[in-house]
C-alpha cells in the first residue's frame, strides 16, 4: 500500500538520537565522542591532494537544532568502509561533497570567511584549500583532484557571484560561470546545485522556490547552454538535460529536455526520488510511490526493477547531505536516500544496471 | 543563438545563452481557478488526521501555526474538500526540522498519496539558502523578512487537497486571489499572512469537491452558469385568481458544479409589459432545496418568468426561466370586466 512508502522514511533526527543512545550501527560516531581535530595531511608541492580511493570513504551531514529549535550548526560524520569514523562540527552555513579519490570536500562559513578543506577519513587528516571572503555555498571536486568548482554569493547582499574554478594546488580561482541575473519570474534563488557529467561538463542549476535555471558548461569548448523552467537537475545525457519537473511536491515527473530547446520527454511520470548514472548519464534510477526502485536505460528505453525495501537513490550534487565513494557512473542506493554508515548502502552497476554489494564495486 | 565560448584556462566568464524557456515559466492565463495536481483526490469531506512526524515534532509556536492553518483550511474551504485535525494517532504526518526529503528548494513541501495519506515537511528555522536565512515569523518575533508558518502550511494543505500553484498576472496584482502560490511572500509583502484560502483556491476546491451546501456562495473566481425553471400552480384561471409560482434555481456548470440546487439567493418574478420585463415581486424560499415561491393575483392574461440576476459577490451567472403564460378566463367579478370589449 502506498501509505507504507511515505511512512517508511526515517527522519534524520531519529538517526541522530539513535546514535546518541548507542543503538545505531557500529560505524556511527556517538554524539558524546570528542570532536575531531584533523591534523594537516602531508603535501607535495605542485601535486594535487590525493586520498585512498579504495578506502570506501563516506560522509553524512547532520544539521543540528539548538535549544530554540533553530539551526545551530552542522555535524559532519565521515568514515571508511573499514570502520574508522570521524565527527566534525561545522557552522550552520556548511556543506560537504564527494568523496572523490578518498577525499571529502567540505566548506564552513563562520560569518567572516568560508573555509574550504579536503578531509581524508582514511588517514585522519585535512588539507586546507582556501579561506574565501565571499560565502561559498557549495562546491565539488573534479575527478582528477586538480580543482574544485565552487558557487559563491556576496557576504552582505547574498547576490549571486557565479561559479568559480579553484586550483587545489595553487588555491587560485577564476570564474567560469557568471552570476545568474535576478529575474522576477523565478524569484529569489534558494539553492544552486553543481554537478559534473561523465564527459566533464558542468551542470549548474540555480533554483528559485519552484523553478530552476540550469546552465551546462562544456569546458573543452566553452559552450554554455541554458534550460529554464524545470525543477532541480539530475544531470545531462548527451544533448539532453534530465531534470525534475517544476513540481509543487512529490511525487513528481522526471523529464528530459533538449539542451538546444524543444519539447520535453517524460521519463518517469511520478517519482519520489531519482538519480542519474550509468555510462554518460544513460541510466535513470527512480523510486516510485510504492517504494520500488527501477532503472531506465535512456538509450533503449528499457526499464528494469532494481530494488525495494526502503532503498532510495542518493540525490548527488554539491548539495547532497551524504555521499560515498563509488565507481564512476554508478548510482548509490541507501535507506531513506542517505548514507548512514559504511555498510548500509548499495550500488547500481553503471554497465549492467544490477544492484551490487558495496564491497564488490570498491576497487 | 550562437553559444558563447569560454575556457577554464582563459579565466573568461561567459554569459549563458541558448535559453530554452520552459512552457511552465510564463503564465498561460490569470484569474482562473488554481490548476489541479495530478494524482487524484481525497474523498468529499474526508477527515484527515495528522500527527507530528517522528523526530520532527514542531516547537510550540509552530504547532500553533500548523493547527491554525488546519483550522483556516476547514473554515475557508467553502466546499466538500477534506478537513484536517490533529490527532496523536493520525495517519498522516506533519514534520518540522532538518530532514526535508522532498527537494532542495522551497520553505516546505508535501507528499500526497490520495486518497490514503499525505505528509508535510517544514524546514527548520535558520535554514540557509542562497538568498539568506529562513526565519519563521512565529518563532522569531515577527520581524520584517520572516515567513508566516501558518500561511505556508495553509499553502501546503491546499496542495494536499490537490491544488497546484495559482497562475498570477505578470505584475502579481492578483496575488491575494490565492494562498497556493508559486512564490511565498515574506513579511510585509502583500499576502504574506493570509490565513484563508483565496477565491481562486476555493474555486478549484469547489470544482473538484463540490460546494459545501446549497447556500454556499460560488467563488468569484468562477463563472458558473445557472438555470432557472418556473412553474405555475395553474395556467388557466378565472380572472382575479391567485396563482402560486414555483421557481427552481440550479447550477449549470460542469462536473461537480452541475445540477446543484441553489438556495438563499434573490429570485424575482417578472411580468412582460409593453416596455419589456418588469419586476413584480421577490420570490420567497420554497419548501424544497433550490426552490422559490410567490403567489400572484391574476386578473388578465399574464406572461411571467423568474429571473436570477448575477450577484455581485458570487461567481454565478444570472439566468431567467422560460416564460409562463397564465390565461385568465371569463367569469370575472370586476365591472367592467377587463377582458370585455370596449364599448
Amino acid at each position: 500500500m502506498e501509505r507504507s512508502r511515505w511512512l517508511r522514511y526515517t527522519p534524520l533526527a531519529v538517526i541522530v538520537a539513535a546514535s546518541a543512545t548507542g543503538i545505531a550501527g557500529a560505524g556511527l560516531a556517538a554524539a558524546g565522542d570528542p570532536a575531531w581535530a584533523p591534523r594537516p595531511c602531508p603535501a607535495t608541492a605542485g601535486v594535487p591532494p590525493r586520498g585512498d580511493p579504495a578506502s570506501g570513504s563516506w560522509f553524512r551531514m547532520d544539521p543540528i537544532l539548538g535549544a530554540e529549535d533553530t539551526l545551530s550548526g552542522q555535524r559532519l560524520v565521515l568514515g571508511t568502509s573499514a570502520g574508522s569514523t570521524h565527527r566534525l562540527s561545522l557552522a550552520p552555513e556548511a556543506f560537504a561533497s564527494g568523496p572523490v579519490a578518498g577525499l571529502v570536500l567540505t566548506g564552513s562559513d563562520d560569518g567572516r570567511i568560508s573555509q574550504l578543506r579536503l578531509l581524508d577519513a582514511s588517514r585522519g587528516c585535512a588539507t586546507g584549500i582556501a579561506e574565501e571572503a565571499d560565502v561559498v555555498r557549495s562546491a565539488i571536486m573534479l575527478p582528477d583532484g586538480t580543482a574544485i568548482l565552487e558557487h559563491r554569493v556576496d557576504r552582505s547582499t547574498r547576490a549571486d557571484l557565479g561559479v568559480w574554478r579553484r586550483s587545489t594546488v595553487t588555491g587560485e580561482a577564476v570564474r567560469v560561470l557568471d552570476p545568474m541575473p535576478a529575474d522576477d519570474r523565478f524569484g529569489p534563488t534558494y539553492v544552486t546545485d553543481l554537478r559534473l557529467t561523465e564527459d566533464g561538463r558542468i551542470v549548474a542549476a540555480s533554483c528559485g522556490e519552484r523553478l530552476c535555471r540550469t546552465r551546462v558548461l562544456d569546458p573543452t569548448t566553452g559552450d554554455v547552454t541554458r534550460v529554464d523552467g524545470t525543477g532541480p537537475a539530475l544531470g545531462v545525457h548527451g544533448k539532453w538535460l534530465v531534470a525534475w519537473e517544476a513540481c509543487a511536491g512529490m511525487p513528481c515527473a522526471v523529464t528530459a529536455r533538449p539542451l538546444g530547446g524543444g519539447a520535453p520527454r517524460t521519463l518517469a511520470a511520478a517519482a519520489g526520488a531519482a538519480a542519474l548514472g550509468g555510462a554518460d548519464g544513460s541510466l535513470l534510477v527512480t523510486e516510485d510511490v510504492a517504494g520500488n526502485v527501477a532503472g531506465t536505460d535512456l538509450d533503449t528505453g528499457r526499464t528494469l526493477p532494481i530494488a525495494g525495501g526502503g532503498l532510495m537513490p542518493l540525490p548527488g550534487g554539491s548539495l547532497a547531505t551524504s555521499g560515498v565513494e563509488a565507481a564512476p557512473g554508478s548510482v548509490v542506493l541507501a535507506p531513506g536516500g542517505r548514507v548512514r554508515d559504511g555498510r548500509s548502502h548499495r550500488q547500481v552497476d553503471p554497465i549492467t544496471h544490477v544492484l551490487a554489494e558495496t564491497k564488490e564495486l570498491i576497487p | 543563438m550562437k553559444p558563447v565560448r569560454i575556457t577554464f584556462a582563459s579565466a573568461v566568464t561567459a554569459a549563458a545563452v541558448a535559453v530554452a524557456l520552459g512552457a511552465s515559466v510564463l503564465p498561460a492565463s490569470a484569474h482562473s481557478p488554481d490548476p489541479v495536481l495530478a494524482g487524484g483526490l481525497f474523498a468529499q469531506n474526508q477527515a484527515l488526521a495528522y500527527r507530528w512526524g517522528s523526530g520532527g515534532t514542531p516547537p510550540s509556536a509552530m504547532k500553533t501555526a500548523i493547527n491554525g492553518a488546519a483550522a483556516d483550511s476547514n473554515a475557508s474551504r467553502q466546499s466538500k474538500a477534506p478537513t484536517f485535525a490533529y490527532a496523536s494517532t493520525g495517519g498522516n504526518t506533519i514534520y518540522y526540522g532538518v530532514d526535508v526529503p522532498c527537494g532542495l528548494n522551497g520553505l516546505a513541501c508535501f507528499r500526497r498519496s490520495a486518497p490514503d495519506t499525505f505528509g508535510i515537511w517544514l524546514r527548520e528555522n535558520g535554514h540557509r539558502y542562497d538568498w539568506g536565512t529562513l526565519r519563521w515569523c512565529e518563532m522569531t518575533g515577527d520581524p520584517t523578512g520572516c515567513y508566516d508558518a501558518e500561511n505556508i502550511t495553509l499553502d501546503e494543505l491546499g496542495h494536499v487537497h490537490g491544488l497546484d500553484h495559482h497562475v498570477n498576472y505578470a505584475d502579481d496584482s492578483d496575488y491575494t486571489d490565492a494562498v497556493v502560490q508559486t512564490y511565498s511572500h515574506a513579511k510585509p509583502k502583500v499576502g504574506w499572512h493570509a490565513h484563508a484560502f483565496g477565491r481562486c483556491d476555493v474555486a478549484t476546491l469547489q470544482q473538484q469537491y463540490d460546494v459545501a451546501s446549497s447556500t454556499t456562495l460560488y467563488s468569484t473566481c468562477l463563472d458558473v452558469p445557472s438555470s432557472l425553471t418556473l412553474a405555475a400552480s395553474t395556467t388557466t384561471v378565472p380572472m382575479v385568481s391567485t396563482v402560486t409560482f414555483t421557481a427552481k434555481l440550479m447550477s449549470a456548470g460542469s462536473g461537480r458544479l452541475s445540477n446543484n440546487a441553489i438556495t438563499g439567493r434573490v429570485v424575482v418574478l417578472q411580468q412582460r409589459t409593453a416596455a419589456g420585463w418588469a419586476d413584480v415581486l421577490t420570490m420567497g424560499a420554497g419548501s424544497s432545496t433550490g426552490t422559490y415561491t410567490a403567489s400572484l393575483t391574476i386578473g388578465v392574461d399574464t406572461e411571467l418568468r423568474a429571473t436570477f440576476r448575477k450577484p455581485a459577490g458570487e461567481g454565478l451567472r444570472g439566468s431567467s426561466s422560460a416564460s409562463v403564460l397564465v390565461v385568465a378566463t371569463s367569469g370575472c367579478t370586476q365591472i367592467p370586466c377587463p377582458r370585455a370589449p370596449a364599448p
